[in-house]
C-alpha cells in the first residue's frame, strides 16, 4: 500500500523530526480546515432553523465569544481525532508529517487533546522550533511529543518508521 | 394435286393394320421410312452447312451462278422431284407387279405383255406431261410427309427405349453408391473460390436496397445493451483508471511540495542556527543522530 518515495533526499529524512516552514504550512492548511469546518457547521445550522421556521434562510450570526468558543471547539476536536487516531491531520497529510510521542509511537486521547488545546491557545509556541536544536515547538515540550517526516502509509495497529528506526 | 397430296400409305400403325401389313404396304412403309430420314439427315447436314460460315462459302461460290431461289431450293426441287417421280413409279410398279402375281397365268408372253403395257404406260405419261415443278412440289410435300413420320417414330422409340431403361435402373441404388465424400475430395474449392470474381459480384450488390430493408430498430431491440455495457464496464474499470490517473497527478503535486517543505526546513534553520552562532547541527535524527551526518 505504501507508496515508494522517489526523491533520494526525502527518503533519507523519513524519520527525522520535521522543520519550521513544512509545520507552518501543515498548520495553516489545518486552520484553512479549521475555518471550512466551522462555516460548514454555520451553514448547516442556518439549513436547520430555515427548515424549521421556514424562509428567508439567513445565516445564523453569532455574538463574538461564541463564535471564538464554537471555532476553538471544532478546531479542537478536529486536531485532538486526527492526531489520536492516525497521528496528521489534513495539513499534516499535505506536508508529510505525523505527530508521535517520544517513542515514535501513536498519541494517547488525552495527550492529543491537551496537544489541541495548547496549539490552538498558544500558537506562538511553534516559533521555538527555530531554535529548538531538536525541532521542538512549545507544545511539544509540554507534552512530550514530536513531529516528523513520514510519508509512508501504514495503519494505526502498525508500528510507525520512526519507531522502528529508534 | 389431289393424287400427289394423297399419302401413299397410312402413317399410323392402326390404319396400316399393325401386323396384318401386305408384303406391297411393308415394302412401301420401309421406303418412306427410309426416305423420311434420309430427308431428314439432308435436312440436319443442310442446316449444318448453313451455319458454318465460312466453311461453307466454298459450296455456296461454286453454285453462285445459280437460278433465282438459291442453289439450295433448285437443288431440293430437283430432288423432290426425283422422289416424287420415283415413288409414283414405284407404287405403280408394285400394283402392276400385284396384278401379274394374281393372275400368273402361264405363258409367259400373256404375263409379259400387262407388265410391258403397264410400264410402258407411265413411262409415256411420265414423258408426255413433264411437268417437272407438279412433280416437285408432290415429291417435297411427300418427303415431308416422311420426314415427320420418321421423326415420330424416331421419337416414340427413343420414348420407349428409355422408358424402358429408366424402369431396368434403380435411381435411388444408384444414388445410395455415390460416395459423395469422395466427389467432394477430388473438388479443388480454392481454384474454385479463386475463379470467383467477388468484386463483380460485390459491384452487382445495391446496399441501399439491403440496408432499407433492415429493421434497425429490431435489431436494436434484441441487443442487451445494457448487459453489453456492463461487460464493457466491467473489463475496462474506468473507476481504476481516474483512481490511477488523478492519484498519480495529486502524489507528484504532493510530493514536489513535501520536498520543497523539507529544503525549506533546513534553510531557515541553518540561518537560525548561524545567527545563533551555533557550530554543531541540530539533533533531528529519529534515535537523536544530528542532522548533518544523515543529510545531504
Amino acid at each position: 500500500m505504501t507508496r515508494p518515495i522517489r526523491q533520494p533526499e526525502a527518503k533519507v529524512l523519513q524519520g527525522h523530526r520535521a522543520g519550521f516552514v513544512s509545520r507552518i504550512v501543515a498548520d495553516a492548511i489545518d486552520l484553512g480546515v479549521i475555518w471550512a469546518l466551522s462555516l460548514s457547521g454555520l451553514l448547516f445550522a442556518g439549513v436547520v432553523r430555515y427548515l424549521l421556521t421556514g424562509p428567508p434562510y439567513r445565516t445564523p450570526v453569532l455574538p463574538s465569544w461564541l463564535a471564538a468558543a464554537a471555532g476553538t471547539a471544532i478546531g479542537v476536536a478536529y486536531l485532538t481525532s486526527g492526531w489520536a487516531a492516525t497521528g496528521r491531520t489534513v495539513g499534516k497529510q499535505v506536508a508529510g508529517l505525523r505527530v508521535t510521542d517520544r517513542s515514535g509511537g501513536r498519541l494517547s486521547l488525552r495527550r492529543a487533546l491537551v496537544r489541541a488545546v495548547l496549539c490552538l491557545a498558544f500558537p506562538a509556541g511553534l516559533l521555538w522550533i527555530l531554535v529548538s536544536r531538536r525541532n521542538a515547538s512549545v507544545q511539544d515540550l509540554l507534552v512530550g511529543t514530536v513531529v516528523v517526516y513520514d510519508w509512508s502509509y501504514h495503519p494505526a495497529d502498525e508500528p510507525s518508521p520512526s519507531r522502528d528506526a529508534a | 394435286m389431289g393424287e400427289g397430296e394423297r399419302a401413299l400409305v397410312p402413317l399410323t400403325p392402326d390404319a396400316a393394320g399393325g401386323a396384318g401389313l401386305e408384303p406391297a404396304d411393308a415394302v412401301r412403309r420401309a421406303t418412306i421410312l427410309a426416305l423420311g430420314a434420309a430427308g431428314l439427315a439432308l435436312e440436319i447436314l443442310r442446316a449444318i452447312l448453313e451455319r458454318s460460315g465460312p466453311a461453307a462459302a466454298t459450296v455456296r461460290g461454286a453454285v453462285a451462278a445459280a437460278p433465282p431461289g438459291g442453289p439450295h431450293g433448285a437443288l431440293r426441287q430437283l430432288s423432290g422431284a426425283v422422289l416424287g417421280l420415283g415413288l409414283e413409279a414405284q407404287r405403280r410398279s408394285l400394283d402392276a407387279a400385284a396384278v401379274v402375281a394374281g393372275r400368273l397365268s402361264p405363258p409367259l408372253r400373256t404375263a409379259a405383255r400387262p407388265v410391258v403395257a403397264v410400264a410402258r404406260a407411265p413411262m409415256a405419261a411420265a414423258w408426255r406431261r413433264l411437268d417437272l415443278d407438279g412433280w416437285a412440289a408432290r415429291g417435297l410435300a411427300e418427303q415431308r410427309r416422311n420426314q415427320q413420320a420418321a421423326a415420330d417414330a424416331t421419337r416414340a422409340l427413343v420414348g420407349a427405349i428409355a422408358a424402358a431403361v429408366l424402369d431396368q435402373v434403380d435411381l435411388d441404388g444408384v444414388v445410395a453408391r455415390v460416395d459423395l465424400d469422395r466427389i467432394v475430395e477430388r473438388l479443388d474449392f480454392d481454384q474454385l473460390a479463386a475463379r470467383i470474381d467477388v468484386d463483380a459480384i460485390a459491384a452487382r450488390i445495391d446496399l441501399d436496397a439491403v440496408i432499407a430493408r433492415v429493421d434497425v430498430d429490431a435489431v436494436v431491440a434484441r441487443v442487451d445493451l445494457p448487459g453489453l455495457t456492463e461487460q464493457v464496464m466491467d473489463e475496462v474499470d474506468l473507476g481504476e483508471i481516474i483512481r490511477e490517473s488523478s492519484s498519480t497527478m495529486a502524489n507528484e503535486t504532493v510530493d514536489t511540495l513535501r520536498v520543497q517543505g523539507m529544503r525549506a526546513d533546513r534553510l531557515v534553520s541553518r540561518v537560525v542556527d548561524r545567527i545563533l552562532q551555533r557550530r554543531d547541527d541540530r539533533q533531528t535524527g529519529p534515535a537523536g543522530r544530528h542532522e548533518g551526518g544523515t543529510g545531504p
